[in-house]
């Protein structure tokens, strides 16, 4: 096993940049989850690594060698594909062997080999099979035996799971992370799905139009998302994004919604806002919006859009001016559509951005302390 | 019987009896499904929709039905009793053949036809022969060459992407729209030239102007299909860019290959207008033309010349049932899932 540095990367498509500059340090046996919606370059970043797209500019290295120029083949990488490429006119035992066959492993190794992987998968049954007798979870297992099969320097993983439906997804993917923390391997992951990137990786770099917007450990990622992209796009539901310029209201400080509600800020928050170079974009994500039926002083009222009851909790839907706010609430909280019901963003927690540049506003002070139970309550929910 | 049929209607399943009744009556109006019988079920139709939809239902054949299949019998007809006349003739006698009136089933079938064209000893036979050796001859080369060129050609259109590509891949088909004879005269004169007149290369060049496109197309369809996630996967698995190829991609486009190669082998086996121009010699003239040497010199033979044609439709047959099992097997095989 080896570490992976991509320092500086591009990759141009005539005048399209899919991949701009990004840079990244994958250590040595670090899970790294690269994540964004389709189309931010993940994929294509992903396929650089693997030799299988030429670079524009940059270098990667594995462990500390270069490998811009070499070949696929001479990368000595693993990978696992959406569609899982299996070889289809092979057998599930010749799949796993071919990585071994390529590089002159002698048959009886191979042999060894391929029963030991089987094994750890649980596939010994079927390696007289062909890839279209399976089943889809027992196709992502031999797709994985294939890059198993091999001690590769990293592995390289494009959306493994994405194929599989939710249930069996759920259950590979603690397989997935049990297997990385059993071999120690370094890989490097590629999915739309944040919550995936959240539940296995040490470390996850969030991606948007070529461009790599934060990289660090899940639950920092997800407490301090550094501009308003990472923060709209890591945490199911979404955080609640709102439109606000910064006022004064009964001597503090306060936010005035392009809808006109009026919500009040604490002192440090106010000194934050008071940083933006204009308006600023408020985040709250919804487990921090407090809900009330009644009417309280500087709580901002809003209607109830829908109800969504999950089991565990309640999400519940409102409607503030034109926008949808979430919020959630215990299990047994009910309302009707249009219903009145007054929120108020918790202090503590309270993201703020520059509505201009979409960067987030520095913490002039600690955090409250209460904001990281409130978050990592939060995660463990949207898990 | 209409009241019958209303209680038919009210009971929501139908009793036993109804059904059977709805049957008759659906059998009926199959068995007379001319235009004078539509009065009466576009009357009931228009009363109870609910009977003509379980009719329906059943398979019983709607107008358009009974067209298409009476097209079909046409079809089939006029495709094949002049197969069947001639194996009939094949079998029979001179005098038999020309019997009136003819007799579908010979009173005295004899293979005599066939063995004659098949011994070598014989006139008929070491001709016939050597024109089948001939197409036998022209074909694999068209096909072997075609295929030699077409397979990487395809598969270039269909996985690189270079300047012109789209352009030069439909020029390729631009030899296919015109009509076979307006390229008779320059091909003739360029085959002078080449000084290939009356040399089966003169055939062999020309059968590959017009399959060698085709067997592109076709097979650039198959390699789209061939995920390139495989070759990819294949790549970071150790394999060479060509070893991608030749271990994982070549193997899942063989029925393409397979189904191509029949096809141009058919195209040049069935050829007559350039190897009738082409060829002047008669140790080289292809089957086609030689069959129409037979009519001249042989006319009065017509068991013998029924027996040449029966012999030399054979491998067409036979190819196009293989065509048909490969063209299937290379539609139904899911290669991977995505």
């Amino acid at each position: 096993m080896a570490g992976v540095t991509l320092r500086e990367i591009v990759k141009e498509y005539g005048d399209v940049v899919a991949v701009d500059h990004v840079s990244l340090e994958v250590q040595d046996g670090e899970f790294v989850a690269l994540v964004g919606p389709s189309g931010c370059g993940k994929t294509t970043t992903l396929n650089l690594v693997a030799g299988l797209l030429e670079l524009t500019d940059g270098d990667i290295l594995i462990g500390d060698k270069l490998i811009n120029d070499l070949d696929p083949k001479d990368r000595d990488l693993a990978m696992v594909f959406q569609n899982y490429a299996l070889y289809p006119n092979k057998k599930v035992y010749d799949n796993l062997a071919f990585p071994l066959k390529m590089r002159g492993t002698p048959k009886g190794e191979i042999a060894a080999r391929v029963r030991k992987t089987a094994e750890i998968l649980s596939i010994e049954h079927l390696l007289d099979r062909k890839p279209k007798q399976l089943s889809g979870g027992q196709q992502q297992r031999v797709a994985l035996g294939r890059a198993l099969v091999r001690n590769p320097k990293a592995f390289l993983m494009d959306e493994p799971l994405s194929n599989l439906d939710a249930k069996l997804r759920v259950q590979m993917r603690a397989e997935l992370k049990r297997f990385h923390q059993e071999i120690g391997a370094t890989v490097l992951y590629v999915t739309h799905d944040q919550m995936e990137a959240v539940t296995m990786a040490d470390k996850m770099a969030v991606m948007s139009g070529g461009v790599l917007q934060q990289y660090g450990p899940p639950d920092e990622v997800y407490r301090h998302p550094v501009n308003v992209f990472v923060a709209g796009f890591v945490g199911s539901p979404s955080m609640n994004l709102l439109r606000a310029a910064v006022t004064a209201a009964d001597g503090q400080g306060a936010l005035r919604g392009t809808e006109g509600w009026l919500h009040p800020l604490s002192p440090a928050n106010a000194r934050r806002a008071a940083a933006s170079s204009g308006d600023v974009m408020v985040g709250i994500r919804h487990n921090q919006v407090h809900l009330s039926r009644e009417e309280r002083p500087g709580w901002v009222e809003t209607r109830v859009y829908t109800v969504e009851p999950t089991g565990d909790l309640t999400y519940v839907h409102l409607r503030l001016g034109g926008q949808l706010l979430v919020a959630s609430a215990d299990a047994e909280w009910r309302a009707a559509p249009d219903d009145r019901v007054w929120v108020e963003f918790d202090q503590g927690s309270l993201h703020l951005f520059d509505a201009q540049t979409e960067l987030a506003l520095p913490l002039a002070d600690a955090v409250a302390s209460g904001a990281t139970v409130g978050s990592a309550r939060a995660m463990a929910t949207a898990g | 019987m209409s009241a019958n049929l209303s209680t038919g209607v009210g009971a929501s399943g139908g009793s036993t009896a109804d059904a059977g009744l709805d049957g008759r009556d659906a059998r009926i109006a199959a068995a007379i499904a001319t235009p004078t019988a539509p009065s009466r079920p576009a009357v009931r139709s228009r009363v109870q929709p609910a009977t003509r939809r379980r009719a329906r239902r059943r398979c019983r054949p709607t107008p358009i039905g009974v067209l298409g299949w009476v097209f079909l019998a046409v079809l089939l007809f006029f495709t094949v009793v002049p197969m069947a006349w001639m194996v009939s003739t094949s079998l029979k006698s001179s005098f038999a053949a020309i019997d009136q009136p003819p007799r579908w089933i010979p009173a005295e079938p004899t293979i005599v036809n066939y063995t004659k064209l098949l011994n070598p000893d014989e006139t008929v036979g070491a001709d016939f022969l050597r024109y089948m050796r001939n197409s036998v001859w022209v074909s694999t080369a068209t096909t072997v060459l075609g295929l030699i060129v077409a397979v990487p050609a395809s598969y270039a259109f269909s996985r690189f992407a270079f300047p012109g590509r789209d352009t030069l891949f439909f020029s390729v088909l631009v030899r296919n729209m015109f009509p076979t004879v307006v390229f008779l005269i320059p091909l003739f004169i360029l085959m002078r030239r080449l000084t290939l007149v009356d040399s089966h290369w003169s055939l062999i060049l020309t059968y590959l102007t017009f399959g060698l496109p085709l067997s592109i197309w076709l097979l650039k369809g198959f390699y789209d299909n061939i995920p390139v996630e495989l070759e990819q996967a294949a790549r970071i698995d150790g394999a060479t860019r060509f070893q991608a190829f030749y271990l994982i991609v070549m193997p899942l486009s063989s029925p393409g290959i397979i189904a191509t190669a029949i096809y141009a082998f058919i195209q040049g086996w069935n050829e007559y207008v350039y190897a009738r121009t082409f060829i002047q010699s008669d140790r080289l003239l292809t089957m086609p033309v030689g069959l129409q040497k037979f009519f001249t010199e042989y006319a009065s033979d017509w068991p013998g010349l029924m027996a040449a044609s029966f012999i030399m439709s054979v491998p067409v047959v036979v190819l196009f049932l293989a065509l048909q099992k490969y063209f299937v097997q290379a539609l139904t095989e899911g290669a991977v899932k995505s």
